[in-house]
């Protein structure tokens, strides 16, 4: 599904270089459940970004699907980012002003979906997450659990074969974060490749790879279980 | 896209409303001082003689002694022409239509029970060529007879206007009435439906935009006999003795002005070879006497320019208003970045759910375009009011928004707002959305 050979990546300034990633090499399968752990300022982050596709890199490849994603431009990208990739952050990143139902329909607009077609999507996957109820509420009217419930809605609502999750249970208390991992590994039990960045020890262990960053570069993996 | 585009900058606009006024002001402010002075401009730059601009012509006469070195405009011109060259002009004979022109006012008796006599009309002395050379359309009856303009008759060419103050709403062609003394009567050879064309260039000496047109013509044939004082400009060279009309007819002062139509080269060539021999036989006699007699015809176009219709004062004013407009855009484009600023985070995560650059680009344009639009609806309305100002202020009836000027505002205020938006717009579109979706 992923594959990163040699991947750099170097913030410039006029006084400093940071190396971010460093020849970073991984491979993620169709299926799987990887977690990625490391300290702060280890390139957790830039590495999530740039599987993305909302960072670009400096030198190495990098294969999503089998698509060669240097050689395309930024419409490609986008195109790519929304057919392929769900994202899930930490803070939720909802629309606030936008109601539960326009919050998932936003990735769908830039699908070209019609509006039968999207409207039955994100019935589907609010239902999916128990908040089909509540869509015509904004987030400010949800708990912090419930905002992450829609959030991974709205990554759910365009189908896509991978999901990238930024620390998604950083923001919430331990019983609200346990349901929203569960409902990623049910998630990812029907087939959906997810990437998860945390912080979390626990969580990382409940994935089937867990792979460890620091200084840039992928310093140690473990297999945790068998891929689905 | 565009109706989901048009949908989000609504629900922007909401909810930042005072951010927004703001920015629809700055945009409307810039668009109804400058369509303001655009609308004016463009009033006054109008050439109401249409195709007929080309043909028409005014005649000048370098009429003055050899005192002066030069006198009148800058090209040693007078704008006006005295009595006796106006009647030697007429007296030509040429083939030419021609016609020569002075305002009057004049008292106008009402045949309409209780209504007053009234001296608020303005006449003027023409040919019966006028008519025709200046396109006045009838409504009822037409110009006096060729005869009236060599053996004077009371007839008179009204404005519907004024014949329904006098007569009331009837055909009134064949009646009469009294003007001038208020006793004198004079028979309506015809009416005109309007006849007011801005500016008025048949006859600049009184106003380039009259609120009113002359209400009244009467034949030129009269005007030794009724020897009606001009309204208007009267100047001469040299100082005269003048104790009566009969003195001034006979006067160096010039207060006349004469119209000839002239319909090709040959005529125009051949009007200067008659004012050529017009100019030396006057010398001769004694007249003409400077360093440069000479005459000079001019068409409408160069008439209106030689006058100054359109003074440098108003084009200053048009650059000015158009840079007031620069300056209220300037200050949009900040407004608009502390607008969109707000907006980098949700740009940021609408980029991460699949929008392009142009796709966020094209959103935020479709805001600043709606703002603009707001903005030049809000200009009209200054505009509207500015103009109301300054037809209050200078008397006179020109600078409409008319349809041309209504689209015109509008596609200005949308270009102004777009052009206005592009750099707040880039700004959120090549951020990076990382950088947003993290810090949140």
């Amino acid at each position: 599904m992923l594959r990163m050979n040699k991947i750099s990546k170097v913030f410039s300034t006029d006084l400093i270089e940071t190396h971010a990633l460093r020849e970073f090499d991984l491979g993620v399968a169709e299926g799987e459940f990887v977690t990625v752990t490391g300290p702060s300022g280890s390139g957790k982050t830039t590495f999530l970004n740039i599987a993305g596709l909302l960072e670009t890199f400096n030198s190495g490849e990098y294969f999503l699907d089998g698509e060669d994603v240097a050689s395309l431009n930024d419409r490609q990208r986008s195109q790519l980012r929304n057919q392929k990739i769900g994202f899930i952050f930490q803070s939720f990143n909802l629309i606030p002003d936008l109601d539960l139902f326009d919050n998932v329909d936003v990735p769908l607009r830039y699908r070209g979906f019609s509006a039968a077609e999207r409207k039955k999507r994100i019935n589907y996957a609010l239902e999916r997450v128990g908040l089909a109820a509540r869509a015509k509420h904004l987030p400010s009217q949800l708990s912090g659990g419930q905002q992450q419930r829609v959030a991974i809605a709205r990554a759910l609502a365009g189908e896509p074969r991978f999901l990238l999750a930024d620390e998604p249970t950083g923001n919430l208390d331990s019983l609200m974060a346990r349901q929203v991992m569960e409902l990623l590994e049910e998630i990812n039990s029907e087939g959906t490749t997810i990437v998860m960045v945390t912080h979390d020890p626990s969580l990382a262990r409940r994935a089937q790879r867990n792979i460890q960053i620091i200084d840039g570069q992928v310093s140690d993996q473990q297999q945790l279980a068998q891929a689905v | 896209m565009f109706t989901y585009y048009c949908k989000l900058a609504w629900r922007h606009i909401l909810q930042t409303p005072a951010l927004s006024l703001l920015i629809i002001m700055a945009i409307a402010l810039g668009i109804g001082a400058s369509m303001t002075m655009i609308s004016y401009y463009k009033a006054m730059a109008h050439n109401p003689a249409g195709d007929r601009s080309e043909k028409l012509h005014a005649v000048q006469l370098a009429a003055y002694g050899n005192d002066m070195e030069t006198w009148g405009m800058s090209d040693g011109f007078p704008r006006q022409l005295t009595h006796q060259d106006v009647k030697n002009l007429r007296e030509a004979n040429l083939s030419f239509p021609s016609t020569p022109i002075y305002q009057f006012m004049t008292v106008v008796v009402s045949q309409r029970e209780g209504v007053a006599p009234s001296n608020d009309f303005a006449g003027r002395f023409v040919d019966r060529d006028f008519f025709s050379m200046f396109d006045v359309k009838f409504l009822h009856g037409g110009p006096w007879s060729q005869s009236v303009d060599e053996q004077p008759e009371n007839q008179v060419v009204i404005s519907k206007a004024l014949s329904e103050w006098i007569f009331g709403e009837v055909n009134s062609v064949g009646k009469t009435f009294a003007m001038l003394d208020g006793i004198m009567q004079f028979t309506v050879a015809g009416v005109y439906e309007d006849f007011n064309p801005q500016p008025a260039y048949y006859d600049l000496t009184t106003g380039y935009f009259p609120r009113e047109g002359a209400g009244v013509f009467a034949p030129y044939s009269l005007v030794e006999q009724l020897e009606t004082f001009p309204m208007g400009n009267i100047s001469g060279w040299q100082p005269e003795e003048v104790n009566g009309f009969k003195d001034i007819l006979k006067s160096e002062y010039v207060w006349q002005v004469f119209w000839t139509q002239l319909d090709n080269e040959a005529a125009k060539a051949q009007y200067k070879e008659f004012l050529k021999g017009y100019v030396e036989q006057q010398r001769e006699l004694g007249r003409f006497a400077n360093q440069n007699p000479r005459g000079d015809i001019k068409d409408v176009e160069t008439w209106l320019n030689y006058n100054e219709v359109i003074s440098e004062d108003n084009r200053v004013m048009v650059g000015m208003s158009l840079l007031f407009l620069l300056v209220c855009l300037v200050n949009a484009v900040g407004l608009l970045l502390a607008k969109f600023m707000r907006k980098m985070n949700e740009a940021g995560v609408r980029r991460a759910l699949g929008a392009s650059k142009g796709q966020i680009f094209s959103q935020y344009l479709v805001e600043v375009g709606m703002l603009g639009f707001f903005g030049g609806l809000v200009g009209l309305l200054l505009a509207s009011i500015g103009l109301w100002a300054v037809r209050e202020l200078y008397g006179t009836d020109i600078a409409r928004l008319d349809f041309s000027l209504f689209i015109g505002a509008l596609l200005l205020s949308l270009l102004a707002s777009l052009l206005t938006g592009i750099l707040p717009a880039l700004r959120v579109c090549n951020s990076n959305p990382s950088i947003f979706l993290k810090a949140q």
